[in-house]
């Protein structure tokens, strides 16, 4: 039976080293084929060769998809949009945290507090720490691990092995052209007044909120809280946006009873802890009445984004960001 | 410790290699410690409550094997029945049994609060509860020796693969293969791996594929109109499939590498052609614990027909409420149930229909009619099975009947168009493979192909499970039951 054992062993290792090969070539070509284009990796590369081209970056934008999509730093003197799909506040504070190890001259920091920047749902089990690839460069694995609740191996094979579940990624091959990005800012060509728009205001409003969600979520706020502290410790002013909402999402926070009272004082309570003074800029019924301005019920399109920011700009040189 | 977790993936090379490393008589030591060990990484307290009903049928059996008095064996069988479903109750049924109560009460305006148990469910104790009972009553019935050895005894009772889902192993089948020395043999290895691979591949590729559908359709049912909640439901009857047949075939897997003959759990149940044939077909080792040990001591086909039917009905009745406490699955219980009834019933009156049709000189259209026809009834009742609550599943069925469009967007069920795509290619190799079943076994057929071509379809298989595998490590369905 020892000679079982031996040619048991022996064809095991050679499958292996096959099977090892073939996901070592896939891995690759996901990375070539996926990774790179993907729309937070084009962002990060666009933040590294801005480095490269010494760029100044005086306005540095952080949020989620709300931010990505409605900052057009071509429109806004010195300007970054930091912002990307799906981020939450515990990813907000690494990528901040970054940035200000890197970059101490920003001079204005910019942080989103829309309706579902605290709420439970970016803060899921599949979505409160993805993109693994990217975030464990610069976040510690055990931090991740605290995060996620995942086991090490699992952080590990995600960061180093992203194709592992994500196979149906390889169907952005047949997508043709790709979003224009301009440091940082994504082009969303869609137009939601074209679109039946109560019916998708109701199924954004979902994705950004779970069933009974307590709309501030503890970890969110715990999050939120260090990011105010870290930059307010490097000695950076804030700003703390609403980005723009369609009349149709507003209405749709309203059938969800959204406490927005509750939720800003919460908000500022949060943030008079630590700073003495900050700006508040207030855009989310701005735009109510051009849905044409929209992709979807909550987020910019194209040319929303460039009103939205001369808008912003102007703002900024005003003073009502800055004062 | 779930089987599609790393932990899993981990403990059992360790425990395999340490199996086939050590002497034949301290294997069944290492065994029993591993059972317990991955038990014990659910919630460790609950080993103690697994204990407790090896202890209780262990020596309730020694005693029913060493009196000769009938009334004292009886009294030895009843007392380890009743403490093995008092736990089982006491665990899963009592906020049931106290809400159900409540409901009643509420009817005549009596306001009832029950006192609510906040705990949580025991895994697998609907399965080794059912095991313990089938071991005390085959001591009774003579059927099986008791065994001495508390040790292999306690091994029966917790063996890690089928410990928490099933197969619910027969003493006659498992206790005496913990005596035999089972040497590695390269065969028998190689067979338990693949099977464990294809277990995995209908667990991660297609149940928890489907699972992303099931759930947002089934969890909102109000947004969706009668085609999407008809694909979620047929959906659904694929995921259940391939969530339990796949821990069944992992399990069955795991133990033949150590040379553990398990029973078969499912065979290709969706190709049956009458409901008597699904049941013989689909989760085999629980309908044939039924027939044993509850049809048989009922009267089994010795009693009158309508008595039969009876009979037949609570049994369906008790399935429905092993599988969970709550109304939804009574009702899918008691639709089986009725299922079953009117086939048997019926069957004379359809064959001679079928006949006088003239059908059967078309046997293979009249089979797939048949296949459709129990596939669908099956599939209404899965609505029950999978809806949150009676009000959904009415839900459900109504909108299919009555609010059906041809309208159709991936992008509504919060997926991608490639999404559905792997759900319905996997759905369609699953369908092949069974194909190749009906003709062939899967073993047969890969060992009849050249060592390249049989490298290629498991690298495949590998490659689909690492590419397109849900890795969010959902539990198995049947480990809340």
């Amino acid at each position: 039976m020892i000679t079982d054992q031996k040619l048991f062993l022996r064809k095991t290792a050679v499958f292996i080293i096959i099977l090892v090969i073939i996901v070592i070539i896939i891995n690759t070509a996901y990375w070539k084929i996926v990774i790179e284009k993907k729309n937070v990796y084009r962002a990060e590369k666009e933040y590294l060769d801005a480095i490269k081209q010494n760029k100044i970056i005086d306005y540095a934008f952080y949020g989620d998809s709300h931010a990505r999509d409605s900052i057009n730093p071509k429109y806004i003197d010195n300007s970054f949009n930091f912002g990307t799909g799906d981020e939450n506040y515990i990813k907000t504070y690494y990528k901040v945290k970054k940035l200000l190890d890197n970059n101490k001259e920003v001079k204005r920091i910019f942080l989103e507090i829309d309706p579902h920047s605290f709420s439970s749902a970016p803060l899921s089990k599949q979505r409160i720490m993805s993109d693994n690839w990217l975030y464990s460069q610069f976040i510690p694995i055990k931090e991740i691990k605290k995060i996620t609740n995942k086991s090490i191996i699992s952080i590990y094979l995600e960061s180093y092995l992203p194709v592992l579940g994500n196979g149906e990624d390889f169907a952005v091959l047949f997508i043709g052209k790709q979003t224009d990005m301009y440091y940082g800012w994504y082009n969303d060509t869609r137009n939601f007044s074209a679109e039946n728009k109560s019916l998708i205001a109701q199924k954004d409003r979902k994705e950004q909120f779970t069933e009974n969600d307590a709309f501030l979520n503890p970890i969110a706020l715990e999050y939120f809280e260090k990011t105010i502290k870290l930059v307010d410790e490097n000695h950076i002013p804030i700003t703390l946006v609403r980005f723009p909402l369609s009349y149709e999402y507003n209405q749709e926070l309203k059938k969800i009873n959204f406490p927005e009272a509750e939720f800003y004082n919460e908000i500022a309570a949060i943030t008079n802890k630590h700073l003495k003074e900050y700006n508040l800029l207030d855009y989310h019924k701005t735009y109510e009445n051009n849905s044409e301005y929209f992709s979807n019920s909550h987020h910019l399109n194209g040319a929303g984004s460039i009103i939205f920011s001369e808008k912003i700009n102007k703002d900024i040189k005003q003073g009502k960001a800055t004062n | 410790m779930l089987f599609n977790s790393v932990h899993f993936l981990i403990f059992f090379p360790i425990v395999t290699a340490l199996y086939f490393t050590i002497k034949h008589k301290y294997r069944w030591i290492l065994l029993l410690l591993a059972s317990y060990y991955f038990y014990m990484s659910w919630k460790p307290e609950y080993a103690l409550l697994l204990l407790f009903s090896t202890i209780i049928t262990f020596y309730t059996a020694i005693g029913i094997s060493n009196t000769q008095n009938q009334k004292l064996k009886q009294f030895y069988l009843w007392m380890s029945i009743i403490i093995n479903l008092s736990m089982l109750f006491f665990f899963k049924y009592f906020n049931f049994a106290n809400d159900s109560v409540k409901e009643f009460l509420a009817l005549f305006s009596i306001h009832f609060e029950p006192f609510v148990l906040n705990v949580l469910l025991p895994v697998g104790i609907s399965f080794y509860t059912f095991q313990a009972i089938s071991y005390s009553v085959d001591v009774y019935n003579n059927k099986v020796n008791p065994e001495r050895n508390f040790g292999m005894y306690a091994l029966y009772h917790s063996f890690f693969p089928q410990l928490v889902a099933g197969p619910i192993e027969r003493a006659g089948n498992l206790l005496h293969q913990f005596y035999e020395e089972h040497r590695f043999e390269y065969k028998r290895v190689a067979d338990g791996l693949k099977l464990m691979l294809w277990g995995f591949f209908k667990k991660v590729v297609v149940a928890d594929r489907l699972a992303i559908i099931v759930n947002t359709v089934y969890n909102n049912v109000g947004d969706y109109t009668g085609l999407y909640l008809l694909v979620g439901t047929i959906f659904f009857a694929f995921q259940i499939y391939c969530d339990f047949s796949g821990y069944s075939d992992i399990a069955i897997g795991s133990a033949q590498i150590m040379g553990f003959r398990l029973m078969d759990n499912f065979k290709r149940p969706y190709f049956s052609k009458s409901i008597p044939e699904f049941w013989r077909r689909w989760h085999i080792s629980l309908s044939s614990w039924f027939r044993d040990y509850l049809y048989i001591p009922l009267g089994g086909s010795r009693i009158s027909v309508p008595r039969g039917y009876f009979n037949l009905f609570i049994i369906f009745l008790v399935s429905g409420l092993w599988h969970g406490a709550k109304w939804t699955f009574v009702i899918w219980g008691i639709l089986h149930g009725t299922y079953m009834i009117f086939s048997l019933a019926t069957k004379n009156g359809r064959e001679y229909i079928v006949n006088k049709a003239g059908l059967g000189k078309f046997p293979r259209i009249h089979h797939l009619f048949k296949i459709a026809f129990v596939f669908s009834l099956v599939c209404f009742s899965w609505i029950f099975f999978r809806a949150n609550n009676a009000h959904d599943a009415l839900n459900i069925i109504s909108k299919i009947f009555t609010n059906f469009s041809f309208d159709f967007s991936a992008h509504l069920l919060n997926i991608g168009w490639p999404t559905l795509i792997i759900a319905l290619s996997s759905i369609a190799l699953l369908e092949f493979v069974h194909l190749i079943q009906s003709h062939i076994s899967i073993r047969e057929f890969l060992d009849s192909k050249a060592l390249y071509m049989r490298w290629w379809i498991l690298i495949i298989i590998i490659i689909s499970i690492l590419l397109f595998g849900v890795f969010e490590q959902t539990e198995f369905i049947y480990f809340q039951f």
